[in-house]
């Protein structure tokens, strides 16, 4: 019982690999990696040593960004728990807000990479952090320009006289 | 593991962004999420980005999540008023005011008001429909007519609903009537209640209610509930499930600082449909106060009631009351009491619980409970002669149009369908008229008609018509339609 306990000593952390769709591999912290419910649904299969994601959908440059939010998701939580747990005062979660605004204020096609990502990994907060972005930046919109934006074919043209 | 691969990142950046243009395709589950979160006027617009989206935004379990997204938001406040279109009986001019500045976001005229005399309107919103109900009398103040109507101000569709099969009583034999509308979750379906109190029979004694889903009306039963009188009502459902009316039963007892009021919440549960009774807290501004108002704040039952400050000055204190816990009598707590105001009456609350909506001298205003500022800035924009209801509104895509409350996406595509194949056939009516028929079914099963639509009359179709003379393209084009082939 004495040495279950040792500050000095950090247990080792447990790590998976995560590999991009153009091959590059992240070794990130279990519990960063079990953010994403797709690899959380199939961890429990894999065999220890084996534990290694192949992403095919994802970019190494957007994988870097998921995993700084996957992280910063994971400590602030941490943090958020212990102040908590000692009753102090902390605006943790407004922090985490507004570097969640922070991280997700990019370009079109970052944000785009985002979103799928988040929709194939199924990361719930960040997907709906992304999707309420797009939702943001295609406000006031024409029709027009949002099929530009999402590259969508106008198939309703012979409707010159549509409603509304 | 791969350091050495670093290199061709910047090589593949420039090729993704050169090739990202071809797939930059949202998959659907994404683009409906994306959609839900945004405003009905954005959504109306977005209907003609592509065929996909147009489906997606008018299939019912797209309104229903919509709904639900938007539904929690309190801070938007609504108010309903309306004036006279003109000095002549010519209607009534409805809008919906929203914003901080109480601009009209909506209006619809209300016609056939010509006949009516001495009528009043109520309204009741929920789920972004407004249920408009017009009670008057005809010219010889004998017979009672009632309008009942519903208006989505975002859609901006509008409907007037049949008029109920069961004569309304004569103006003389009753004495008060309630008007409720909700949604029943159970079914899925609208409800509107109407009930009528009679003046020798006391007690509810009639009842109707009708449902959008079946277009009709039919009686409901009242149960042996006593109630002589109906006061005010909140404008909306409570919780969407049931609705609720302040009744008092029995005369006002004479006391020695005034009359003694019997009040009491009468309520209808939309699925169970089934009248019931709640008690108000037993305190001296209730008791009093002969007509307190309902409201809902932050989807709780409310209520505003008035104490007399001074009988000479005509100024007033309001009180108002919250329900915490639904049924329960216990749970009525004093929330706040504001004033004093001169010659007042008040109007409603905002359902956030931030603002209180009053007159005072007959100007309408808002008072704002935290900062404790008064505003008259309303006065501006509406005029003089307009009269005004608060709502508890929020934009929805809820069609009134069929039963069930939403739009069934097959049928959509196939109206748009129908609508889309009779303009064709105008536009191109002449050409198509000397097409064999089988050539126009064809026309119908290929995808890309509108590729054929382009090329065909050029071509082929331009000989043709200067070849045959004198046949009627018209009568062609009836026969093709049916679609019976040769």
């Amino acid at each position: 019982m004495k040495d279950s306990f040792n500050p000095s000593i950090e247990p080792p952390k447990k790590t998976v690999t995560l590999v991009s769709s153009d091959g590059y591999d992240f070794e990130v912290e279990e519990e960063v990696a079990l953010e994403s419910q797709v690899i959380k649904d199939g961890f429990e299969d894999k065999a220890v040593d084996d534990r290694e994601y192949l992403l095919f959908n994802v970019h190494s440059d957007t994988l870097e960004l998921i995993i700084k939010y996957c992280e910063k998701h994971v400590s602030s939580r941490k943090s958020i728990s212990a102040a908590a747990a000692s009753s102090s005062s902390s605006n943790g979660e407004e922090a985490l807000k507004e570097w969640d605004e922070h991280f997700i204020s990019v370009d079109t096609n970052t944000l785009y990479d985002i979103l799928m990502a988040a929709d194939y990994l199924n990361i719930k907060s960040l997907l709906d952090l992304a999707i309420q972005k797009v939702a943001d930046t295609i406000h006031g919109r024409s029709p027009e320009q949002i099929r530009k934006k999402f590259n969508i074919e106008n198939d309703s043209i012979i409707d010159p006289w549509a409603s509304e | 593991m791969m350091e050495g691969e670093t290199s061709s990142s910047r090589d593949y950046r420039e090729k993704k962004s050169s090739s990202r243009d071809g797939d930059n395709v949202l998959p659907e589950d994404v683009v409906f999420q994306i959609l839900v979160c945004l405003p009905v006027m954005f959504l109306l617009r977005f209907k003609s980005v592509c065929k996909s989206w147009r489906i997606l935004i008018q299939s019912s379990n797209f309104i229903e999540q919509h709904l639900n997204h938007h539904s929690h938001q309190y801070s938007n406040y609504n108010f309903v008023t309306w004036s006279h279109i003109s000095t002549i009986r010519k209607g009534i001019n409805l809008s919906l005011r929203s914003g901080d500045r109480f601009e009209v976001t909506a209006q619809v005229n209300l016609p056939c008001l010509r006949v009516l005399y001495h009528y009043n309107i109520n309204m009741v919103a929920c789920n972004g429909i407004v249920c408009i109900h017009i009670k008057g009398t005809d010219r010889t103040y004998s017979k009672c007519i009632m309008n009942v109507s519903l208006w989505n101000p975002a859609t901006k569709q509008y409907r007037a609903l049949p008029q109920s099969p069961f004569p309304p009583p004569r103006r003389n034999d009753f004495n008060d009537f309630g008007i409720g509308f909700g949604f029943d979750v159970t079914t899925n379906d609208y409800k509107v209640v109407r009930f009528f109190i009679l003046f020798d029979s006391p007690g509810v004694t009639l009842a109707e209610m009708y449902n959008l889903s079946t277009d009709s009306w039919r009686t409901i039963d009242t149960g042996v509930l006593r109630v002589d009188y109906i006061g005010s009502d909140p404008k909306a459902p409570y919780r969407n499930g049931s609705y609720c009316w302040l009744a008092s039963k029995g005369r006002a007892i004479e006391a020695e600082i005034g009359e003694i009021y019997n009040h009491f919440i009468l309520s209808f549960d939309f699925s169970s449909e089934v009248f019931g009774t709640m008690s108000l807290p037993e305190v001296d501004s209730i008791k009093f106060d002969p007509c307190p108002q309902l409201a809902i704040l932050r989807d709780n039952l409310a209520l505003i009631t008035k104490v007399v400050f001074s009988y000479e000055m005509d100024t007033t204190h309001f009180e108002i009351w919250v329900l915490n816990e639904y049924g329960v009598k216990e749970s009525w707590t004093k929330l706040y009491k504001v004033g004093p105001f001169l010659v007042s009456i008040p109007i409603g609350l905002s359902r956030n619980g931030d603002n209180f909506f009053l007159t005072t001298k007959f100007k309408p205003c808002i008072y704002n409970f935290l900062t404790q500022n008064i505003m008259y800035t309303v006065q501006e924009t509406w005029g003089y002669d307009t009269f005004y209801k608060v709502a508890i509104y929020n934009d929805s895509l809820v069609s009134i149009d069929r039963g069930k409350g939403a739009a069934n996406s097959a049928t959509c595509v196939a109206k748009a369908f129908a609508k889309q194949y009779l303009r064709l056939s105008f536009l191109c009516f002449v050409a198509w008229g000397l097409i064999p028929p089988w050539v126009l079914d064809l026309l119908f099963v290929y995808k890309e008609y509108k590729d054929i639509l382009v090329c065909l009359p050029n071509k082929k179709l331009a000989q043709k018509l200067k070849l045959v003379d004198g046949d009627k393209p018209g009568n062609l084009l009836m026969d093709n339609g049916s679609g019976s082939g040769k």
